[in-house]
């Protein structure tokens, strides 16, 4: 197993080396100057060139690529041109709160999922299956931010339960913290745990037929304990890959959610920076972000073997 | 007897008046008077870019560190020019030397008095391009003379009587910064230190910007007069929240989690109408300074043809731009001078009322054939998109082959930067000083066809007389109707919104949220 996680560690290497020549190409394609959009439309071309040259965007594109690389492998992810903050000092302040978001929605989605997608599969073909399925489906096509306005209509605005803006730490504070975090993170978890009981509820179906869940069955062994005991360890495998791949589209979705809510996120930061055209914070954060991408889904192979004890590593 | 009493009713009458004339003016006088303390929390649309005032053009800088820095000069209401930080200032008969002279015993926030010396550093950060972003404005600058401790003179290599514009401009705020601070913070201001009547306290970014209340500030005497005047801060913390959803701060100000909200949208008027104003809340509308409207980039095809453009201003109907984008609320307008700006004159009138007859007489004219013109908008500033899909519907109805093109801001301001857009639609930061609005729109490379306008507005630069630039400038606004660089529509209202208990605030046309002489009445 060290053996595996050492290779897989290896791997990421080049992965993260083509993320970031992909998302370094990708930025500078877009169309739009950086220098206006800190100067102003209204700024000469004179004082637009002298910050392209002061900001190094006039040197020709290789060497702009090469001198990020450079930084890159030195751990330095450059400084905004925005603001003059260094990027991972910025990353670092904007991160937990991402962290915080997203670890909250897998929670609720994995506390909704596991139970009704199990539910579902020992009740297959029932009332309750069909009403689980509706549900399922509503819950993978509602569209985050859409989710997250009514949602701030209802509990903020009538109900007066959530705060509609302003954002509070948990570690700072619990109680207001977590008031500032329920409604979103229940809106960005939705569509996850949507995705994930369908999982499991596949999955359970699978293992529910097979011969040794009917053995431990005729064993005489609580239905409650052959479900939980033996089908779901089995079932869990799978489910364990879409919650991995899963985490990756919520640390996508909190772009939306941190906008709608106002939360100063990581996701919230990309935005400002994309639309300011603010490279080393678009590059930099999104380097970042496959990190912690790969990181997960490392932890979630490395776990497989927990789960599915005929899975080898080598 | 009888006539006794009449005139005994009479007189209680009138005692009986009086008493509550008395109570009533009283009441209303205490309930105006001013009340010390508190916290307001005001919505602006997005974050700061910078702590630093000089860096970025970006208007929420200057809304938010108005408050903790102060400049040399600024706008007042009807958008003449007075001091802030100097208590009189002169120029030469030549306009070639400025003379200030400073307020005495003016502390900044870290307690040190300010004095030339500060505003001789300060205008050297104004004046250089890698700690301002504008540097250009100052290029006329010969040198700087600290004359004494409160007397500062800026000799000019020419002479430009339009200067003290360069001092007041909105955005980036020209502030006066205390002599090295910036070095002393690491080469760039990042805990803004100022004289100002709020200081700052925190900028935690995309939560909040807190300020407090600055107990030993000095300023001007005078009532308060746009950015002129007195500046007493009656609040004790001012906090900012960047909320950038439209809908959600709306919810956020009936849930009383703001007080005051920069940028109500129009949208929300009917409602406001017939819903929040009766909970208690306020919507304060002025017409703005920022103009919207056609732009058309002169050297690009099709669109290089007068006739064409001017085929195109009849088609227009600049009305029924200014109702699609802003819903009504806004001053219809054809000039690039603000109806509320000193130098408006009913010259500014004078423009293309919508002929679509004689609009397709012109096109023909022009030898038009049907080519496809591109016009760019952006969904950045939703009032863009909205007037680029009526004036598309109303090109497209006398036979212009108009094709929309949505891309992002950068990309539209880089096009219009560089001349390369053929039609868009755009609008700026406010900017009292025709001369220097007109600047900015002469980008779209009028200059290159038309030179003569450049020599309007150098003169316009370099008269002082407010009569004589008015003369200018109108003879600049008839070149432009006859040569149609653009068909600007309208300047758009500036609403912004706020519970009863919010006192003593006012709109700007700047749109510079004002939070000095503010107070609540919780």
């Amino acid at each position: 197993m060290f053996k595996y996680a050492v290779k897989r560690i290896i791997y990421i290497i080049p992965t993260l080396a083509l993320v970031a020549l992909m998302v370094f190409l990708l930025i500078h394609m877009i169309p739009g100057d950086p220098a206006l959009v800190i100067l102003g439309s209204d700024a000469t071309p004179e004082e637009v060139e002298l910050l392209r040259n002061a900001l190094g965007l006039n040197e020709p594109f290789y060497k702009q690529l090469l001198m990020w690389i450079g930084q890159i492998i030195q751990g330095d992810l450059g400084v905004s041109i925005q603001t003059d903050v260094p990027v991972i000092e910025s990353i670092m302040e904007r991160f937990p709160v991402t962290l915080m978001l997203t670890s909250m929605a897998l929670v609720f989605s994995i506390i909704i999922s596991l139970p009704s997608g199990i539910m579902a599969a020992v009740r297959h073909n029932t009332r309750s299956d069909y009403i689980f399925m509706i549900g399922t489906i509503i819950g993978v096509s509602v569209p985050g931010f859409w989710l997250g306005l009514v949602a701030l209509l209802i509990f903020s605005f009538k109900l007066g339960w959530f705060p509609s803006t302003g954002y509070v730490a948990i570690w700072e504070d619990l109680w207001p913290g977590l008031r500032y975090m329920l409604l979103p993170s229940i809106s960005l978890g939705l569509f996850m745990a949507a995705v994930v009981a369908r999982m499991v509820r596949s999955s359970m179906l699978e293992v529910l037929r097979l011969e040794y869940v009917t053995h431990a069955r005729a064993k005489g062994l609580g239905e409650w304990k052959v479900i939980i005991k033996h089908a779901l360890k089995n079932a869990f495998a799978p489910t364990l890959t879409t919650i991995g791949t899963q985490y990756g589209m919520l640390l996508g979705g909190a772009v939306v959610t941190e906008t709608v809510f106002s939360l100063p996120g990581l996701g919230k930061y990309i935005v400002v920076a994309i639309n300011m055209r603010d490279y080393p914070v678009v590059q930099g954060s999104i380097l970042f972000i496959a990190v912690v991408y790969v990181l997960i889904n490392l932890i979630v192979d490395l776990l497989y073997g927990f789960f599915d004890p005929r899975i080898e590593y080598q | 007897m009888e006539q006794f009493s009449k005139s005994r009713r009479k007189m209680l009458f009138i005692l009986l008046s009086g008493l509550i004339l008395f109570f009533c003016s009283t009441a209303s006088l205490l309930a105006e008077t001013p009340k010390a303390g508190g916290e307001i929390k005001v919505r602006i649309r997005t974050d700061l870019v910078s702590t630093d005032p000089y860096k970025s053009t970006a208007l929420i800088n200057a809304n938010v560190l108005g408050h903790i820095l102060e400049p040399l000069l600024a706008y007042n209401e009807n958008l003449k020019i007075v001091p802030v930080v100097a208590e009189r200032w002169e120029a030469s008969n030549d306009y070639k030397t400025y003379t200030f002279h400073l307020i005495k015993g003016k502390k900044f926030h870290n307690g040190q008095e300010m004095t030339a010396e500060d505003v001789n550093y300060s205008i050297k950060r104004m004046m250089n391009p890698e700690t301002c972003a504008r540097a250009k404005l100052f290029d006329g600058v010969d040198r700087i003379e600290v004359v004494d401790k409160y007397t500062i003179k800026i000799h000019l290599q020419k002479s430009a009587a339009g200067f003290p514009h360069a001092l007041a401009v909105i955005s980036p705020l020209m502030a006066i910064l205390p002599k090295g601070e910036a070095e002393r913070q690491g080469g760039e201001i990042k805990h803004p230190v100022g004289t100002g009547p709020f200081k700052f306290v925190e900028w935690k970014p995309d939560r909040h910007v807190i300020l407090e209340k600055f107990e030993n500030y000095k300023g001007q005497a005078g009532p308060r007069d746009g950015m002129g005047g007195e500046r007493i801060a009656y609040l004790d913390k001012v906090t900012f929240v960047p909320v950038p959803e439209e809908s959600v701060s709306i919810m956020s100000l009936l849930n009383k989690e703001v007080d005051l909200m920069t940028g109500f949208p129009p949208k929300y008027m009917d409602k406001y109408r017939d819903e929040y104003s009766k909970k208690g809340v306020k919507v304060q509308e002025i017409p703005g300074l920022v103009w919207v409207g056609v732009h058309f980039g002169v050297t690009q095809p099709v669109v290089d043809n007068v006739q064409f453009r001017q085929a195109c201003a009849y088609a227009l109907d600049i009305e029924q731009l200014a109702k699609a984008a802003f819903m009504g609320y806004a001053e219809v307008n054809p000039s690039a001078v603000a109806k509320s700006n000193q130098y408006w004159t009913s010259a500014h009138e004078l423009f293309y009322k919508q002929d679509t007859s004689k609009s397709k007489e012109l096109l023909k004219k022009s030898g038009y054939n049907g080519e496809e013109i591109l016009l760019t908008t952006t969904k950045k500033y939703n009032y863009f998109y909205k007037m680029a899909v009526a004036a598309h519907a109303q090109l497209q109805a006398v036979g212009i082959n108009v094709k929309l093109n949505v891309v992002d801001w950068p990309v539209l301001a880089k096009g219009q930067a560089k001349g390369e857009l053929q039609m868009y639609i755009l609008g700026a930061s406010p900017m009292p000083d025709p001369a220097l609005a007109y600047a900015y729109l002469f980008r779209n490379k009028f200059l290159d066809v038309y030179p003569d306008v450049e020599e309007l507005r150098q003169q316009a630069l370099n008269t002082a007389d407010v009569k004589a630039r008015t003369e200018l400038f109108e003879q600049i606004h008839k070149l432009c109707y006859e040569r149609v660089p653009w068909v600007l529509s309208c300047n758009y209202n500036r609403l912004q919104a706020h519970w009863d208990y919010v006192k003593g605030y006012q709109v700007l046309s700047t749109s510079v949220p004002r939070l000095w002489g503010v107070w609540l009445e919780k």
